[in-house]
């Protein structure tokens, strides 16, 4: 590739695309083997921060007839030098025209990167809609947290994966394998792949719809293929598949650490979050498990912090025999321990406390609204005490920076509550100059950061109308106004971005021609401001005759058909909907492991208790 | 406490990487080999690496050095072996010794070596047009080679570069390319970059316009020694 290396020298951070790195993988391609190609549908860096990316690749590539090699997009540089030169979109491993592989998987890790996956597929010379392609190209499937509303996408993705990847994924290209050794069309092959458990095959379904634009009905085209798909769920975290090598980048990432998971799901039940849903039960790895996971990727890797990935690492159960048993592990070795994703009370603080001794962390947490009500309502369950307590507690260890993390645009949100996110702030603040001089360690640095809610299908909140973007803008006005305190900062996002990852969403079908039009006014990279083109959205939705707020800003009735009710994830409409009631009166329901909330997952799909 | 000093090879893929990049994946290497690293004090705790001399994007060596302190020394055979099976092939430890701490490894840079490739175009001049060999020793005979600089206050000031350069010649000239090899001066008590004479020869021959690309490739780092340049890793 004499052309790359010229390319190379002619665009920003060419060490994204050399691959070689440490703990990637080189095979001989052979004939009989299957190519899957992991797609990130953004820059290497991002890309190679997410733990899905580094599970999949590892476990597909411990298979010998398997060789999975890395796709992410290139730069706008080396874009527009590809297309000049006629390089189509290649693996990051052999080179390889995505083309020639046999399955190209898209992770969906946010909205706005649909944009980048229809770039990359016309960058690689596959036709960009499902029906288009012919038996010469990959098959084009994707997963991940945004699949669980796949119907955007439907037009352009052929299969989709529901749930937890590592069972799954095998049994698909198992069943490409097959299938193409017995000469299989690509047709039979999608209706093969619709038998899986945890496959959708959006071509074999049929949606109409009534005069309001609702959907009438989802159907199956074809006897056979299942009314409902059901996600994938790994039963024992034990035993499923954990690279003990992960491949680390020249560059530098969004994450530079060694992540050990420790458990899946979360028990919380915050009504907004989707993670929380769709990740259910809670299965935890055993203490020993992750010892060794830590050690061998330390080992492997020759990282110097060590990262515990979970959605919400204080719960759990054992975390403080964990951490004081990898924290003596690599205290020798000056191995930092980092967690993110800190929930808020006093426990946490002797936690951070023993990290401490090795190395500083940055801290942030998530109280999430500004007033008890509030968080009663999205079923926080964080107080006013648990938030003042940690930050005492912190202050008093030397830390001065901390970050807070907020939402504007949650169900039932009146003035107060928003002027509850700055006087929180400014609490803070006080709280700390309210210290002994000497016991203060620097100068006070406290970030209030508020994102505008997007509802998510699959929580309580997935029939709310979201605020609009006028409403948003007013609202972070309100909140600016109430910090008063110098040494609080507020920083918010941008409304627009928030309401078009509204629409898509919670959309459907109609809107993929849209996306592949926006596209086409040249958007890409739609998740970095510097590239987002709010218009090209608006004007192609006015062009494919799609009305954006039919899907974002509409609130729904609970009967009426949504995208995404096909989907099977365990947890029951009419807990969602109870949990949606009581929202509205701010009815706290219990943490899960404190007693079963019925929330159907432990009947449906995990056949007993959690 | 000691110090191992290594000398390596940076090429193929591996020279795309920034010296920033450069810094991570030694001490990630240092790390997976489980070498006794010693470690600075403080809250942030780190191992103590130094570099002689940052080498740009796109630029491959033959001899970079680099230092790190160990609690202890190892068995340097085995460490040379041992990293091969580690890294990737467009990098390699050629060679390592212990040495005394005797200050900045950065601060004895003195002098590179490099071989430095022009490529031209299709409708380049002959090489016998461009007649390098003799321009360039009429270019040399030059006392003053005048270069504008940006100060860091954003100023533009004349800086000649003559003096920096200490050796040049032409290796090969052929209608597509031409080699240099150069001996210019690096480090804080001045420094050229060997691409950028290069191009004002380019300039001055009138061959700029189709000079598609420059290469360049290290040879070696020297220190200066009574005016004497000796390669560094001997020092």
């Amino acid at each position: 590739m004499k052309k790359l290396d010229d390319i190379l020298y002619r665009v920003e951070k060419p060490s994204r695309y050399i691959g070689g790195e440490i703990n990637s993988v080189m095979k001989e391609v052979t004939d009989d083997m299957v190519r899957f190609g992991f797609a990130f549908p953004d820059v290497y860096e991002v890309g190679m921060s997410h733990l899905g990316m580094h599970i999949m690749y590892g476990l597909l590539n411990s298979r010998e007839d398997i060789y999975c090699e890395r796709v992410f997009t290139p730069w706008t540089d080396l874009e527009e030098e590809m297309r000049q030169a006629g390089i189509p979109l290649f693996t990051v491993e052999s080179k390889s025209p995505i083309r020639d592989l046999d399955i190209l998987g898209f992770t969906l890790q946010y909205e706005l990167s649909y944009t980048n996956i229809i770039n990359m597929l016309d960058l690689g010379g596959i036709p960009l809609r499902g029906a288009e392609r012919t038996e010469e190209d990959p098959l084009v499937i994707a997963g991940g947290p945004c699949a669980y509303n796949p119907e955007p996408i439907a037009n352009i993705i052929d299969a989709f994966v529901l749930g937890e990847g590592e069972e799954v994924t095998l049994d698909l290209v198992e069943c490409v394998k097959t299938q193409k050794a017995e000469g299989k069309s690509r047709k039979e092959i999608l209706r093969a792949l619709a038998d899986i458990q945890g496959v959708y095959v959006p071509s074999l379904y049929e949606v109409s719809y009534n005069e309001d634009g609702t959907i009438k009905a989802f159907k199956p085209t074809e006897a056979g293929v299942p009314e409902k798909v059901k996600k994938r769920i790994i039963k024992d975290l034990n035993t499923v598949y954990y690279p003990e090598e992960f491949i680390v980048p020249f560059m530098e990432t969004v994450h530079e650490r060694a992540m050990v998971e420790i458990f899946r799901g979360c028990t919380a039940g915050c009504r907004f979050c989707q993670a929380g849903m769709i990740y259910r039960p809670v299965r935890e790895k055993s203490v020993d498990i992750i010892q060794e996971a830590a050690m061998a990727l330390i080992r492997n890797t020759g990282y110097e912090e060590l990262s515990l990935a979970s959605l919400s690492t204080m719960d759990y159960s054992k975390i403080d025999e964990l951490i004081r048993g990898l924290i003596k592990d690599h205290e020798d070795n000056k191995i930092g321990v980092s967690l993110p994703s800190l929930r808020l009370n006093s426990f946490s603080v002797k936690v951070i406390e023993q990290i401490q001794k090795v190395r500083k962390t940055g801290l942030t947490f998530a109280p999430e609204a500004g007033t008890q009500r509030m968080r009663d309502v999205i079923n926080k369950g964080v107080t006013e005490d648990d938030l003042m307590g940690t930050m005492d507690r912190i202050f008093n260890l030397g830390w001065t920076r901390v970050k807070l993390y907020f939402m504007i645009g949650l169900p039932t949100e009146q003035t107060e509550d928003l002027q509850g996110i700055g006087d929180l702030g400014n609490r803070v603040a006080q709280m700390y100059y309210d210290m002994p001089k000497e016991n203060r360690g620097g100068r006070l640095g406290i970030t209030l950061s508020a994102s505008c809610f997007v509802p998510k299908p699959f929580t309580p909140f997935q029939w709310m109308a979201q605020d609009t973007m006028e409403t948003f803008q007013e609202k972070q006005q309100i909140v600016k106004q109430s910090v008063t305190d110098r040494s609080v900062k507020f920083n918010y996002h941008d409304a627009n971005t928030s309401f078009l990852e509204g629409v898509v969403a919670r959309g459907d079908r109609r809107l993929g021609e849209a996306l592949i039009r926006v596209w086409e006014k040249g958007s890409k990279f739609d998740g970095w401001q510097e590239h987002f083109v709010y218009e090209n959205w608006i004007t192609a939705f006015e062009e494919t005759g799609v009305d954006p707020y039919f899907f974002a800003s509409r609130e729904r009735d609970y009967e009426e058909i949504l995208p995404w009710d096909f989907i099977d994830i365990g947890v029951t409409k009419q807990f969602l909907i109870r949990e949606n009631d009581k929202a509205v009166d701010a009815e706290v329901t219990m943490d899960c492991r404190e007693g079963c909330t019925g929330c159907g997952i432990n009947v449906g799909l995990f056949e007993g208790g959690c | 406490m000691s110090v191992l000093r290594i000398q390596y090879i940076k090429k193929d893929n591996m020279k795309f990487l920034s010296h920033l990049e450069m810094v991570r994946f030694m001490e990630r290497t240092f790390r997976r080999m489980e070498l006794p690293l010693k470690f600075s004090q403080g809250f942030n705790p780190h191992p103590k690496i130094s570099f002689a001399a940052p080498l740009a994007v796109g630029v491959s060596s033959e001899a970079e050095i680099v230092e790190v302190e160990l609690t202890e020394m190892v068995d340097i055979p085995e460490f040379l072996e041992a990293h091969k099976a580690d890294v990737p092939e467009g990098l390699r430890f050629v060679k390592a010794k212990e040495v005394a701490r005797t200050g900045k490894l950065m601060a004895m840079v003195n002098a590179s070596e490099y071989l430095v490739e022009v490529r031209f175009d299709a409708s380049s001049q002959s090489a016998d047009e461009r007649n390098e060999k003799e321009n360039l020793n009429t270019f040399l005979e030059k006392d003053e080679i005048t270069i504008q600089k940006k100060t860091k206050k954003g100023k533009i000031r004349d800086v000649n570069i003559r003096p920096f350069v200490m050796e040049a010649r032409n290796v090969l000239a052929e209608t597509d390319r031409s080699i240099y090899r150069l001996t210019v001066a690096t480090g804080s008590n001045g420094n050229l970059k060997p691409e950028l004479f290069v191009e004002l020869f380019m300039k001055e021959i009138g061959a700029i316009e189709h000079t598609e690309s420059i290469r360049v490739h290290r040879l070696q780092l020297f220190t200066d020694k009574g005016g004497k340049l000796i390669p560094l890793y001997e020092y």
